[in-house]
């Protein structure tokens, strides 16, 4: 650590022209070293500078300005004064000590009471789920026999909420309806008189901005997976899409229905029969945009893809279609902002695949599902036609600031809320003014919409349901859907003590529009999709709380049940994993398994029987650990993840099988490893094929050491042993010579096919000897 | 003023002094704004998540809890808030990318601490990005997925393939 800035460095470093070795080597230096700073600073222009401290002297007079009994209530960490900090810490404190009594300890700084694991939970959850609700119960888990129980169905009497006791943040929380589109604007209007300032709304610049969740984010797949083939049950010897829960798809790249694959390539739907045996490309849809994915239902597509409204939509000049607004105040996606481009295509002729239906909405995709044929797209949008301006040569910051003031004053509905367009007809909110609800405190204004598609009729009325919040993490029953949101930042943008993830809860169970059912907070932050799991009328939620990128973290299983519009947690079960951070979780009906792991893997098995006390039986370590788990029948439980050595230092792929047959005693029971690899499966479950009649799983892989080798790998399952069956690769691409990795396999009759960038090969079941590859034209 | 440290400066802020918070502004503004120039080339992002960094560090100076370097603790506040500006307008500095598994950091961070520069040199621009995002700075994979516009399995997969490559480099 002797390496010094070499002072001819600095100039080109602050111009950005360094790169490589030097860029990262001045990165690296910068934070240890006062005098580089220095040295920075003094190349750096002061008047850039000068403005940008304008700005934050401006905000520091805002937040002064503003100190409005609302922002104040909403936010402990609005502008504080010193004096103000230790009614704030109290608060806290206070809200910590009520949750105590139910959850295990929730607070990043100093996390949870560490309850050794395989003992009774800390605290004795005091059970007030009384009536454990579930309007529709249909919780059908993958595996263990899931008769949907039929709990009664209690009506959802919105009287007090029995003791919200374990809702964190239950402020934050608490839902409010809007009567109409007058006093939706309103609050709208109000909440942001409040904040906006000479550079618009807090947080952002220029445009519409809006003190977002940064943790959440669109682009996002990890949660909602874009990923997912889907054979609908008519094929029985084809595979299954592998998604988390029975009946519930989930998008992916690709569709099958045992007769035709449906496969996403760049831009390019691609048809392929495939029930022959050899894969056959019959037809392709253009599609105009990247990472689209797929819901298939009997002859119909619903393809999903992300927009930045750069590209040349058909019917761009389509007039402003909503009232007053002085400027543009409603092009339909202003460009650059991000917006969804839901398209049906009707692939009854699969030669010729067509759009039959289209409509543009605002914001990112986070995810969809689909169940019975009716598809939920969940979209999160900030306001992005409010024409805010900024200090500049023309005016002053008085003048912007009344400016964005008038801006808001004059604001109409259609400025705040996500439209939609579709085709070149009518631009309209999504969802209704009494289809939007805000937790009553502030938010912020970005909002979150599940839109209803049935997949079998068209597009013309999408039924959208919008909660004035953010939202991220998408799992769905076939009942139930729930969005989680991680908390790093409060409304304002301020980073909070107590890192923690909100839920919202939607009915599905009907084929109309979802309802919002209701709200809830846990501690600390999900893993992915997995990490939620609805069964019996209950909902787990397996969370690490503290920093991730800090020690002191601990992980722990919370059990949620519906009171009212309150998603309560009624027993909690905490201890997991000292220091450690999850990295697998499945729930399989009353019982939960979760890795968490920092040097070596532990897996904890949970028994979940009684919500109000969940509580930890066996625990198994091994080195490595597991980033997926899929049940493998009675008992047995795979894992697909990373083997490592005893300090931690990860060494390469390895496939578990473990018996789980006494939950208090899990072993490893047999294990395949493949040193320097990693695989797709490991993060997106998608790529996860086992395929049970032929006792096989099918994950891709990829070396990254000297003998580098990228494509799927067959491990064989009987009498409880794993053994690596054979592997497939695709043939080299001519062009490149570059071996794309396998990303999706699929079983149809006696062949696999196999799904990578640039082609589909089909190869026997049993010898994995090749019948065929068809490369993607073009 | 200019011979406090950076801590007696976030005391200072913490009591509602200005001039502290100016002061640190001068100290660490430029290598802030210098640095982030090099993860997105619009700099009227970068200035926002400067500007916010700092007001962030007004509204929770205390947010420090004296341990570690100030810098590195302003960084990893300027890096999310560029992230969060991401997150509303999108702009993508590199251009599409691919990605990487977390555990796999520690293999990353060992080349680091080995002959990183060199080695660093001969990834192509994409991998470089990547590594610079998850090792220099501090991000998760997530994270870099959304510094660099980048799905999760794209980061995830260039990680992997930056990993092999500098491997190769070494032996």
């Amino acid at each position: 650590m002797t390496w010094h800035l070499d002072p001819t460095l600095v100039g080109p470093y602050v111009r950005g022209e360094l790169t490589g070795q030097a860029a990262a080597s001045v990165d690296a230096h910068l934070p240890t070293c006062a005098d580089c700073r220095a040295a920075v600073a003094a190349a750096t222009g002061p008047d850039r500078l000068a403005a940008i401290w304008s700005g934050v002297a401006a905000g520091i007079r805002a937040g002064e300005a503003v100190p409005s009994a609302a922002a104040r209530a909403t936010s402990p960490f609005a502008p504080l004064r010193r004096f103000e900090l230790g009614v704030a810490t109290l608060a806290v404190a206070m809200l910590v000590g009520s949750v105590a009594r139910v959850a295990t300890g929730p607070s990043a700084t100093t996390p949870v009471v560490a309850a050794p694991a395989s003992e009774e939970p800390t605290a004795t959850p005091e059970p007030v789920a009384t009536e454990p609700e579930d309007p529709t119960p249909t919780a059908t888990e993958p595996e263990p026999t899931a008769t949907p129980t039929g709990d009664a169905v209690v009506a959802p009497t919105p009287t007090e909420p029995p003791t919200p006791a374990g809702t964190v943040v239950a402020a934050s929380t608490v839902i409010e309806a809007f009567d109409g589109c007058t006093s939706l604007e309103s609050h709208l209007r109000t909440s942001a008189l409040d904040r906006v300032t000479a550079w618009g709304l807090p947080g952002g610049s220029g445009g519409p901005a809006v003190a977002a969740d940064p943790a959440s984010d669109g682009s996002d797949a990890p949660a909602a997976g874009p990923p997912a083939p889907t054979a609908p049950d008519s094929a029985p010897d084809a595979s299954d899409t592998n998604v988390q829960e029975a009946g519930v798809d989930e998008p992916d790249i690709v569709e099958t229905d045992g007769t035709h694959a449906f496969v996403v390539a760049g831009s390019t739907l691609r048809v392929l029969a495939v029930a022959d045996g050899a894969p056959r490309s019959v037809g392709e849809l253009e599609l105009g945009q990247w990472d689209s994915s797929l819901l298939l239902v009997d002859d119909r597509l619903l393809v999903l893809s992300p927009s930045w409204g750069d590209e040349p939509a058909p019917d761009q000049t389509a007039p402003a279609a909503d009232g007053d607004g002085d400027v543009a105040a409603s092009s339909p996606s202003p460009s650059g902002q991000p917006a969804t481009v839901l398209r049906l295509v009707d692939v009854s002729d699969p030669t010729r695949p067509t759009v039959v239906d289209r409509a543009d909405v605002d914001g990112w995709l986070v995810s969809a599902r689909s169940v019975d044929g009716i598809a939920r797209i969940v979209v999160r949008a900030v306001p992005s036609r409010l024409p805010f301006v900024y200090p500049d040569g023309q005016r002053t910051e008085d003048e912007a600031l009344a400016h964005n003031r008038e801006v808001v004053a004059a604001s109409t509905i259609e400025q705040w809320v996500p439209l939609v367009r579709r085709g070149s007809q009518d631009t309209a909110p999504a969802a209704t003014c009494e289809q939007t609800v805000t937790p009553s405190a502030f938010a912020g204004f970005g909002s979150l919409s599940v839109l209803t598609v049935d997949v079998r009729a068209d597009l013309a009325d999408l039924r959208a349901t919008t909660v004035l919040t953010e939202g991220e993490t998408v799992y769905a029953s076939r009942s139930t859907l729930y969005v989680a949101t991680s908390r790093w930042w409060d409304e304002v943008g301020e980073p909070v003590e107590d890192f923690h993830t909100d839920l919202h809860a939607f009915d599905i169970a009907a084929p109309g529009a979802a309802r919002y059912l209701a709200s809830g907070s846990v501690p600390g932050h999900l893993l992915n999709q997995f990490s939620m799991s609805e069964h019996a009328g209950h909902l787990r939620v397996a969370t690490t709380e503290g920093a991730p990128w800090a020690d002191g973290t601990i992980s722990g299983v919370h059990v949620l049940a519906r009171q009212g519009d309150v998603l309560a947690t009624v027993g909690s079960v905490g201890g997991l994993g000292q220091d450690e951070r999850i990295f697998a979780v499945r729930f399989l009906g009353d019982v939960g398994y979760v890795v968490t792991f920092r040097q070596v893997d532990p897996l904890y098995t949970l028994d979940l029987r009684d919500p109000t006390a969940p509580r930890v039986v066996g625990e198994l370590k091994i080195p490595g650990y597991s980033a997926y788990l899929h049940p493998a029948g009675p008992g047995a439980l795979l894992g697909l993840g990373q083997d490592a050595t005893e300090d931690g230092q990860v060494t390469g792929t390895q496939m578990s099988l473990f018996d789980v047959t006494d939950l208090a005693a899990p072993r490893q029971q047999s294990k395949v490893t493949f040193p320097d690899a990693s695989s797709e499966a490991e993060w997106d479950h998608h790529a996860f094929l086992y395929w049970q009649p032929a006792g096989l799983v099918l994950v891709p892989l990829t070396t990254w050491s000297d003998q580098h080798w990228t494509g799927v790998v067959a491990v064989a399952m009987s009498d409880g042993q794993l053994r690596e069956a054979g592997r497939i690769a695709h043939p080299e691409d001519p062009g490149s010579d570059w071996q794309p990795p396998i990303r999706r396999s699929f079983v149809v009759g006696e062949a696999v096919f196999t799904v990578s960038d640039l082609g589909v090969q089909a190869n026997d079941l049993r010898t994995l000897e090749s019948r065929g590859y068809v490369p993607f034209a073009g | 003023m200019g011979t406090s440290s950076d801590g007696d400066l976030l005391a200072a802020v913490a009591a509602g002094d200005e001039a502290a918070l100016r002061e640190l502004y001068d100290r660490h503004a430029p290598w802030l704004l210098a640095r982030l120039g090099s993860r997105c080339a619009d700099p009227d992002v970068v200035d926002q998540a400067v500007q916010d960094t700092f007001l962030a560090v007004w509204r929770r100076p205390d947010a420090w809890r004296g341990e570690g370097a100030v810098a590195a603790w302003l960084w990893g506040i300027a890096i999310r808030r560029l992230l969060d500006q991401f997150g509303r307008t999108r702009r993508v500095p590199w251009g599409r990318v691919d990605v990487e598994p977390s555990a796999e950091e520690g293999v990353l961070s060992r080349i680091e601490h080995g002959d990183l520069g060199t080695v660093l040199d001969r990834l192509s621009p994409e991998l470089q990005a990547v590594v610079r995002a998850t090792v220099l700075d501090g991000l998760t994979a997530r994270e870099a997925g959304r510094l660099l516009g980048l799905p999760l399995g794209t980061v995830k997969t260039r990680q992997m393939r930056a990993m092999r490559q500098m491997r190769e480099a070494l032996t």
